[in-house]
Order: C-alpha cells, then sequence, then structure tokens
C-alpha cells in the first residue's frame, strides 16, 4: 500500500512539474513582444525596461522558470497590469462561484441519477426504461453550452420565471437568492451528470440483479425494496463513485462555459476576459490554477479508488 | 466521450431478438444526415447559395420560411443557411483531421511500442498519462490567447491533444493481438517486426480505433463549438457553427430562430454521430460474440 501511494505521488509531482513547465512556457510563445502585450502599445522605453527587469526577460529561460516557479510556491502568481491587482488576490474572489457551481451540479446529478438508475434497472426493457434510456441519449448529444441555451430559451426568454443574467450574490449573503440565480447554470451543468451517471449505475444495476446473491435473497423471501436498496445498491456503485470523481474535475473546467453565459463573475469568466484582454500574466496564473487543481483532483479520485478496490491495487 | 463508450453493455445482453432486426430507422435517419453534412462540406462552395458573408441590413434577423431566405437571416442579414454550410466546413475539416491523424499517428506509434514494449514503452506512456491528466479546454484556450486563433492552429492543437488518447487505445489493442493465433504464426514463419506491425498488427489495431474514433468526431466537434462559442474560434467573417450559436444566443430576445437552427445543426449531427457508432458498435459486438 505505501508503495502505491508513493509511486502515485511521484506520478502527480511530474504532471504538476509539466503543469507548471507549460503554463509558464504559455508567456514565452506569445508572438512579438510580450512586455508591450503586457504594458500595450503606448509604453514607454522605460516601463518596457523596467518590466524586462521585473519579469528578468533578459535572463536564460531555465532561470527565469526557477524564480517563478519559487515565486508561485510562496502564493504569488503575479501582478496584472490591467486590473493593478496580485492573480492570488484576483483568484481568491473567483473561485468560490465557479466551486459553488460545480459542487452543486455534481450534488444534484447524482441525487437524481440514483433513482433513475434504479427505475430503469428495475425493469429493464419496460417502458420507464426505454425513455429514462432515451432521454439520457439525447442529452449526452448536447454539449453543455446548447443546454445552457435551451434552458435559457425556455426558462428565461418565453417563461420569464428565472433570471437570464443575474447580478451575483454570495451565498453568505443572501442565500435563497444566490440558490435562485444558480438555478439555470447548474440543470445545464447538472443534466449531463445525470445522464451519464444514470447509464452508468443502470447498466451496473442490471448486472448485479442477474447475480446469485440476489437470486438467493428473493429465495429467501426479502422484499424488493430491500433487496434493490440493502443488496443491489451497493454493490453497483464503484463505477459510478469512478466517475463521479472525474466529473468533478471536469465540472470546473465545464463551468468555464457556464459561467460565461449567464455572466457569473467566476475564475471561468474571468480567464475569458483575460483572454479578450490579452491579460497574459493572469491568463498565466488562471491556466495554472485551473489545470494544477484539476490534475490534484484527479490524483484524490484515482487513490481513494484504487485504495476502495483492492482488485485495483495490483494493477 | 469517454462516458459514452461506458454505457449499456450489460444492458445489451438480454436483447437478441432486437438485435437481429438490422440496423433500425434510427441508425439510417443519422447516416442520411451525416451524408447530408459531409456533401454540404465538401461542395458547399458549389451549391447556388448566397454569399454567406454578404450584409444585408434591411433584412436581418429573418424567420425561418422567408422570402429568399429559406432558414432567415443573422443580426447582420447574412443567409443563416448559407452560413451553416460554411460552419459545417470548419467542422468537418476540423474533426476529420483530427480524427485521421489521431488515429494513424497515434495507431502507428501505440501498436510499435506496444510490439517493442521494454524502456521505450514505459516512456512513451508516461508522456500519454501526462497529457491524459492536462485538462484540454484550459490548455487550449492558452495556446489560443497567447498565439492567436486560425483554423491552422486550432487543427494543430486538437490534433496533438487527441494523439495520447489513440496511442492508449492502439497499444492495449496491440498487447491483445500479440497472443492471437495468425500474429504468433507470422512470427514463427519469419517476418519482419515491419511486416509485423504494419501489415499483421496495424490493420486490426485501426478497425477497433475508427469505431473509437467515429464517436471522437462527435467530441471534436463540440471542442471547436465551445471554443467557436466563448469567442476564440477562427476569428470573423469566417462562420462557423460555435460562433453562429453565440451571435443567436445574444439576439435571444429579439429572435430565436438563429440560435435555434444553429444549436439544432450541431446537436442532429452529434446526436447522429453518436446513433450510428452505438449502431456500429452494437453490430461489431455482436458479431464478435458469435465468433
Amino acid at each position: 500500500m505505501p508503495r502505491l501511494i508513493a509511486s502515485k505521488l511521484v506520478e502527480l509531482v511530474v504532471v504538476l512539474f509539466v503543469v507548471t513547465l507549460l503554463s509558464f512556457l504559455l508567456l514565452s510563445i506569445v508572438p512579438g513582444n510580450p512586455e508591450l502585450q503586457i504594458l500595450g502599445e503606448n509604453a514607454t522605453p522605460e516601463s518596457v525596461a523596467e518590466l524586462r527587469e521585473e519579469l528578468g526577460l533578459d535572463d536564460p529561460l531555465p532561470a527565469r522558470y526557477a524564480r517563478w516557479l519559487g515565486d508561485v510556491l510562496q502564493g504569488d502568481l503575479g501582478r496584472s497590469n490591467r486590473l493593478n491587482q496580485n492573480v492570488t488576490d484576483t483568484l481568491k474572489d473567483k473561485i468560490p462561484v465557479t466551486l459553488e457551481l460545480a459542487f452543486l451540479a455534481i450534488f444534484f446529478g447524482v441525487l437524481l441519477a440514483i433513482p433513475l438508475g434504479i427505475l430503469s434497472a428495475w425493469r429493464a426493457g419496460g417502458a420507464t426504461d426505454r425513455l429514462v434510456t432515451a432521454i439520457s441519449f439525447g442529452v449526452l448529444s448536447l454539449p453543455s453550452f446548447l443546454l445552457a441555451i435551451g434552458l435559457l430559451i425556455i426558462f428565461a426568454v418565453q417563461l420569464k420565471w428565472l433570471p437570464a443574467a443575474p447580478a451575483w450574490v454570495p451565498f453568505t449573503e443572501a442565500p435563497l437568492q444566490n440558490l435562485k440565480n444558480v438555478i439555470l447554470p447548474v440543470s445545464a451543468m447538472a443534466l449531463g451528470e445525470v445522464a451519464v451517471l444514470t447509464r452508468v449505475l443502470r447498466s451496473d444495476m442490471i448486472e448485479t440483479l442477474q447475480s446469485d446473491f440476489i437470486r438467493a435473497a428473493r429465495a429467501k423471501g426479502m422484499t424488493n425494496r430491500y433487496i434493490l436498496f440493502r443488496h443491489a445498491l451497493p454493490g453497483s456503485l464503484m463505477s459510478m463513485l469512478t466517475l463521479i470523481g472525474l466529473q468533478v474535475a471536469g465540472a470546473m473546467t465545464g463551468a468555464l462555459v457556464i459561467e460565461q453565459i449567464f455572466g457569473l463573475p467566476g475564475i471561468g469568466t474571468m480567464l475569458i476576459i483575460a483572454i479578450s484582454t490579452r491579460d497574459l500574466v493572469l491568463v498565466q496564473g488562471t491556466v495554472l490554477v485551473i489545470a494544477a487543481s484539476y490534475v490534484v483532483v484527479n490524483f484524490v479520485v484515482d487513490l481513494s479508488y484504487q485504495l476502495a478496490d483492492p482488485r485495483l491495487r495490483r494493477g | 466521450m469517454a462516458s459514452i463508450q461506458l454505457s449499456t453493455v450489460a444492458a445489451d445482453s438480454g436483447s437478441t431478438a432486437k438485435r437481429t432486426k438490422g440496423m433500425g430507422v434510427l441508425f439510417w435517419a443519422s447516416s442520411v444526415w451525416i451524408g447530408l453534412i459531409l456533401l454540404a462540406a465538401v461542395f458547399g462552395d458549389l451549391l447556388p447559395l448566397k454569399d454567406a458573408n454578404r450584409i444585408n441590413p434591411a433584412d436581418k434577423l429573418l424567420p425561418i420560411f422567408s422570402d429568399g431566405y429559406i432558414l432567415g437571416t443573422d443580426q447582420l442579414g447574412r443567409d443563416i443557411l448559407s452560413r451553416l454550410v460554411q460552419g459545417a466546413q470548419v467542422s468537418v475539416f476540423i474533426s476529420v483531421v483530427t480524427v485521421t491523424v489521431g488515429i494513424l499517428v497515434g495507431g502507428l506509434i501505440g501498436t510499435t511500442t506496444g510490439f517493442f514494449g521494454g524502456r521505450s514503452e514505459r516512456l512513451v506512456m508516461a508522456i500519454v498519462n501526462v497529457m491524459l491528466s492536462f485538462p484540454a479546454l484550459v490548455l487550449l484556450l492558452g495556446v489560443v490567447a497567447m498565439v492567436g486563433a486560425s483554423l491552422k492552429v486550432i487543427t494543430l492543437v486538437f490534433c496533438v491533444l487527441a494523439i495520447p488518447g489513440y496511442i492508449r487505445f492502439a497499444r492495449a489493442s496491440t498487447l491483445v493481438l500479440m497472443k492471437r493465433e495468425w500474429v504468433l504464426a507470422s512470427r514463427m514463419i519469419g517476418a519482419t517486426n515491419r511486416r509485423l506491425i504494419l501489415r499483421v498488427l496495424m490493420p486490426d489495431v485501426l478497425t477497433t480505433l475508427i469505431t473509437f474514433g467515429l464517436l471522437a468526431l462527435g467530441g471534436v466537434i463540440v471542442a471547436e463549438g465551445t471554443i467557436a462559442f466563448l469567442g476564440f474560434g477562427i476569428p470573423p467573417p469566417q462562420a462557423t457553427w460555435g460562433s453562429m450559436i453565440a451571435e443567436g444566443k445574444s439576439a435571444l430576445d429579439e429572435s430565436l430562430n438563429l440560435a435555434l437552427v444553429s444549436a439544432g445543426a450541431m446537436f442532429f449531427t452529434i446526436l447522429s454521430l453518436n446513433l450510428i457508432g452505438d449502431g456500429l458498435r452494437r453490430k461489431y459486438q455482436h458479431r464478435d460474440a458469435q465468433l
């Protein structure tokens, strides 16, 4: 077991190293002069020289990387010249928004997928099952931004039940208002999760329901409900749990697009503004933070999955 | 896309009767739709359509079935049908190139590393694992932000991002194939490594990769659409489905037509690709089971 954790940790460190290297190199692949891009066309020669000095652009690449990495490890992601703010501080404001969306989407995704998966597996091939399967197949062909637009058209433009571009209020200040504002974005993200998770749970459940211990339980005269929830469900959750883990990492990048559509001030909207305004230092910091958290979440999921399932440890 | 493959394997096992019926209406309807999209993309320039970029302020945001504009017009009065065809060219080009490059390059690298094994295999797989653990969309946005978007840049980045998945797939099937009789037999009669890789293993590996690639086509179209929707795709006036959907979204208060038509085109294309992939997978699995 310690060997497994150790080798996984080495892998994590290597991937994180590559993540930092690529994020660092992003700034160096900018065609032309990055300092002009950062300062704008009206930069004076003095300010250019000052920035070159500050970024250490005259040093060799490895030395620059080492210094940059040192700063990053101390939580300093550089300074955004356009916002005139530290990138770290800017990100601190935005991350909670993205995390809230991702968390709620996964939560409601799982909450809906479990009953739907059980329902369609219980009478596999029946009318309910065919309906659920057909709908989830359709939803899987809808990228989340199309789903978001569909929901916008129905609930914001046509029915006018919910705001299309709500002003953001933090959950801690006005919980109800906050939740009302995130219904549409969270639904757009959660529906895709529901479709995927339902399908996986359904096929695992069907397999479990055909196994001998279920037949034995039936023969002993246990009730259907007991068999379904106490025997079949726990045995069918493994693939779904793995997938939930993968979805957590996916939801963070998925939130990028959804935030933008609903104008929510998360990390995704900020990345997009940073790219449009060519705020390169901010782009670099944001890409680094998103990529690194994605990698770390995947690592934690992968490890806990392997710890939970003894069969996988040998592989 | 990976999620789609995980599903319904167990669910199919019970319905043998259904399978013998052939591919079904949905499969053929999907094939017709994909055929139309392909034809539109390939022969788009020859079709008697209006200029996709001609601005016509008098005719803006016309509804569907308007006089002279079958699918209506956008905010600038441009013909939606012509722009859909132009967008189809982009989607088809990027997805077909990405998947073909992925299958060929990834297939060759994966088969070769799986065949030889050893240290080089471990190195290649380590690189593949690192690349696969990256959030592709973020990396893509980062590169586009720094270099600027163009058809070339986007296609290139897509290809680079696609290859690792195919390498992993090809290596896995190679390891399985190497134990099969005909491969062992070719080895025994003294086939060279080159012949074994290119003539014995590759044809089989490629067949598996193509099924996977069919499902991946939809994924590439979605990814390109997402990038374009966010405004970082191929710059205007070039129409892409993603940029049309974004324009449709900003015109929602005045007209639903542009959003619905362009989103519909993308949705039906992805749905069709999924249905075709699903149909082929069932048929293929069925044949495998019979052997």
